[in-house]
């Protein structure tokens, strides 16, 4: 059996699923050749996260079997209801900004530049102007985010772009539109590919301070 | 799902699943190491291929075949 991750004491998941009960918590598991990838665990959790009041999911990515995960769930029991509590009733959007294309892998500089120096400092001018136009972006993005959601919100950073988490109520997933509307008519954004997803289990909003390994 | 003139994809969590759109795999492949990590392995995928990082080197092998030989990652 492979472990999905904790509901609250008590709860009833769908058959396919197998509980565990601990103290505190209850461990959620499937059957092992259910959920052999990565990608087929995060379904299996997006179910969870969708019959269950509450849902604390593993990363898809940890390959973690019942007993590991139940033997968690007693050690840490008290950290996971408290975590259960605070994302009782609220739900993962997830928006992914990727850059502009342009000036991609590297800004382009001009063929006629005198010197080596001056092709140096060109090209340091693009960096310098590629970075101001993905702050724009990301600050367009945060604004328009901003107004929609009071959450939670995590940031992360690659190279190819930018993703924003933020955790809402269920009931705010029908008014993704809205959302959507306010990206398409941000300022700042023009340029940029963006994606918005939900609900998703709270994912980015996991994270168990103090209950470590 | 839908779009409009400004590029904006927006989709349910099961359609970026099922979806090539490069922006929802981008997404979803972001979300894949999220949620609670109790060790410092993971389990990284590439297509849906298992692959373990273990410091510097890469294990190029699904784990399935590592662990059939009885062999530790």
């Amino acid at each position: 059996m492979i472990a999905l991750g904790w509901t609250a004491q008590g709860m009833i998941a769908p058959a396919r699923f197998t509980m565990a009960g601990q103290p505190h918590c209850t461990t959620i598991a499937v059957a092992e050749r259910d959920a052999a990838t990565p990608r087929d665990r995060m379904r299996l959790q997006l179910d969870c996260a969708r019959t269950l009041p509450a849902f604390l999911p593993l990363a898809p990515t940890l390959r973690m079997c019942l007993d590991e995960a139940c033997d968690h769930g007693h050690r840490h029991g008290m950290s996971i209801a408290t975590r259960l509590e605070a994302l009782r009733g609220r739900v993962q959007i997830s928006l992914r900004v990727l850059w502009p294309t342009e000036g991609q892998p590297a800004p382009q500089v001009e063929a006629s530049v005198p010197t080596g120096r001056d092709w140096l400092v060109a090209r340091a001018s693009g960096w310098r102007g590629t970075a101001a136009r993905r702050a724009r972006i990301a600050g367009g993005v945060r604004d328009a985010l901003s107004t929609w959601s009071a959450g939670p919100v995590s940031e992360r950073h690659d190279a190819r772009g930018l993703q924003i988490d933020t955790l809402v109520p269920s009931r705010r997933v029908s008014d993704l539109d809205t959302l959507g509307r306010a990206l398409r008519c941000a300022p700042d954004l023009a340029g940029a590919a963006l994606a918005l997803s939900g609900p998703w289990p709270a994912l980015s909003f996991a994270s168990l301070a103090g209950a470590g390994p | 799902m839908h779009e409009s003139d400004r590029d904006v994809v927006i989709a349910s969590a099961d359609a970026a699943l099922q979806s090539s759109d490069g922006r929802l795999v981008d997404l979803v492949d972001s979300l894949l190491s999220e949620g609670v990590c109790l060790r410092g392995e993971l389990w990284l995928s590439v297509a849906d291929v298992d692959l373990v990082f273990a410091g510097i080197d890469v294990v190029l092998c699904s784990h399935d075949k590592i662990r059939a030989r009885g062999e530790r990652p």
